[in-house]
């Protein structure tokens, strides 16, 4: 309380008697402003209450170990990264992820040979489906895509398997087969009559069957010629037969054997002697008929026969 | 109640804390002195009451920001009370005259206010109304709501030495006012004065 000279007392006195009986609030007026204000404190402090169990909430979240506060970016991203993987997984042929698609599969390839061309055909059996596929809808884009694709894992299969000759027999092997149908559909598309599409389409599957063709040629040639076409010169005395000289452009010591016995005879021997080696080596040989399958005769014209079976083997191991 | 400066700053750490009993003492510490500043400002008892249980509603919104910072607790509410007040004054267009004041009657005037006081109360009253208004608020801060010159201080926003100045003066002009001559000479009240602000600071 203020401090004022003793003198002033009196002065003091009056405005304490004044501040009490004129300025002293009515004690019902004051218990109800005390009520109100003690109702307004208690609500307010609830609310505080309430507020601070949500804010720290909010707070809490930069509190969050390091772990916890990636975890959502990282779901994110690998929710992302589901959808672009499911994407390009499921993209079709002429599609824009068809590309990636391809790619995106030699990331799981073996390691081991074998398993790796097993796989690799595998991948060619995939893309010729695609190209079926493409072709029963008339998709010339996708078909050209889907064997575009189709020769570049041809390529890089051969690339893999050169050298060994187990591996080259098995890719020889599909190759074969693969051409067979892309003959058979071609085929088919040209008695469809020349559609804008089926022209298209027959002209990536042709496109196709060449490439396929000078694969298998290509490894006949690193499969020695020569030592076959020995023994197919051995048989020019007899039936010229086709056998006999796609045989001989073929495959080696397989081919000569089957050469020998076929050439001698009636012709089909080719087919007949039909090892993989022998297979190969008609395909080689120009005679597409007897290289397409093991055990059929070709139904194609055959190489003309000769007077010369080294020569002939000699063209085989050109071709 | 009497409580000291410590005291109430626990009481207001602990109302901060969102203790409602804190808050209720602090209230109960408060209101009357809070009332009287405000009551000697406007003109009716009903808008003094009014005013006060604002300015405790408003304290409440505004105790989480309130820091000590050396600033008394006292000091920091009578400048809410005095903010309501000259609202109040602003809006309603009304001047707390104490010549109105001074007719005060509490309904209930009590057997305290006999003739005679009632008399020397009503030339209180007036000799109040005499005062500018800066004086009269630092007499009301002072002797009615019974702050120390520095909470006045800092109500009025005004520094220290300047509410006592006003305090001085305003008393001179009471006790002339109010007749009660003590003979003293200026260089007395002088001297007054500053053992008036000697003791209380």
């Amino acid at each position: 309380m203020q401090a004022l000279d003793i003198r002033d007392f009196e002065i003091e006195r009056r405005l304490d008697a004044f501040a009490r009986t004129r300025l002293t609030p009515d004690p019902r007026a004051v218990a109800r402003a005390r009520a109100r204000v003690m109702r307004e404190a208690r609500l307010q402090f609830e609310a505080a209450r309430s507020a601070a169990h949500v804010v720290p909430a909010a707070t809490l979240a930069s509190r969050r170990p390091t772990a916890r506060r990636f975890a959502m970016p990282l779901l994110a991203a690998s929710v992302w990264l589901g959808i672009a993987i499911g994407s390009v997984a499921a993209a079709q042929a002429g599609g824009p992820l068809y590309p990636s698609r391809v790619w995106a599969e030699t990331l799981t390839l073996p390691t081991n040979a074998t398993a790796r061309a097993a796989a690799e055909v595998a991948r060619l059996d995939a893309r010729l489906g695609d190209a079926m596929t493409a072709a029963a809808r008339g998709d010339s884009a996708a078909v050209a895509a889907a064997l575009d694709a189709y020769r570049q894992i041809a390529d890089e299969t051969i690339a893999a398997s050169t050298g060994d000759e187990t591996l080259e027999d098995i890719v020889a092997a599909a190759l074969g087969r693969h051409r067979a149908v892309l003959t058979a559909v071609a085929e088919r598309l040209d008695r469809q009559g020349h559609t804008t599409a089926t022209a298209a389409v027959e002209t990536a599957i042709e496109r196709a069957i060449e490439h396929n063709t000078a694969i298998v040629a290509a490894f006949g040639t690193t499969r020695g010629g020569a030592p076959t076409g020995g023994a197919g010169t051995g048989t020019v005395g007899g039936d010229p037969g086709p056998g006999g000289g796609g045989t001989t452009g073929g495959s080696g010591a397989q081919g000569g054997a089957g050469t020998g016995s076929s050439g001698g005879g009636s012709g089909d021997g080719a087919g007949g002697a039909g090892s993989p080696g022998a297979n190969a080596g008609n395909g080689a040989g120009g005679n597409a008929g007897s290289g397409q399958d093991d055990h059929k005769p070709s139904p194609e014209p055959r190489a003309a026969p000769t007077q010369n079976g080294s020569e002939q083997g000699d063209q085989g191991e050109n071709e | 109640m009497t409580i000291d400066d410590a005291t109430i700053e626990r009481l207001v750490a602990e109302a901060q804390a969102g203790d409602t009993w804190a808050f209720g003492m602090i209230f109960d510490h408060f209101h009357e002195a809070v009332y009287r500043y405000i009551a000697s400002r406007v003109q009716r008892p009903s808008d003094a009451e009014d005013l006060t249980q604002h300015v405790f509603v408003k304290a409440l919104e505004a105790l989480p920001r309130y820091e000590s910072r050396g600033i008394p607790f006292g000091g920091w509410l009578f400048r809410l009370a005095r903010n309501a007040v000259i609202d109040h004054i602003r809006t309603r267009h009304d001047h707390a005259e104490l010549d109105s004041i001074a007719g005060w009657t509490h309904g209930d005037a009590g057997p305290d206010e006999i003739a005679a006081v009632r008399q020397e109360l009503d030339a209180v009253g007036a000799a109040l109304a005499g005062l500018t208004d800066e004086q009269r608020e630092a007499i009301a801060l002072r002797f009615f709501a019974g702050l120390s010159a520095r909470e006045a201080a800092e109500a009025m926003g005004k520094h220290e030495g300047t509410v006592r100045g006003l305090q001085f003066r305003a008393i001179a002009s009471l006790r002339r006012q109010l007749g009660i001559d003590d003979g003293r000479t200026a260089v007395d009240l002088r001297v007054a004065h500053q053992a008036s602000a000697a003791t209380d600071g």
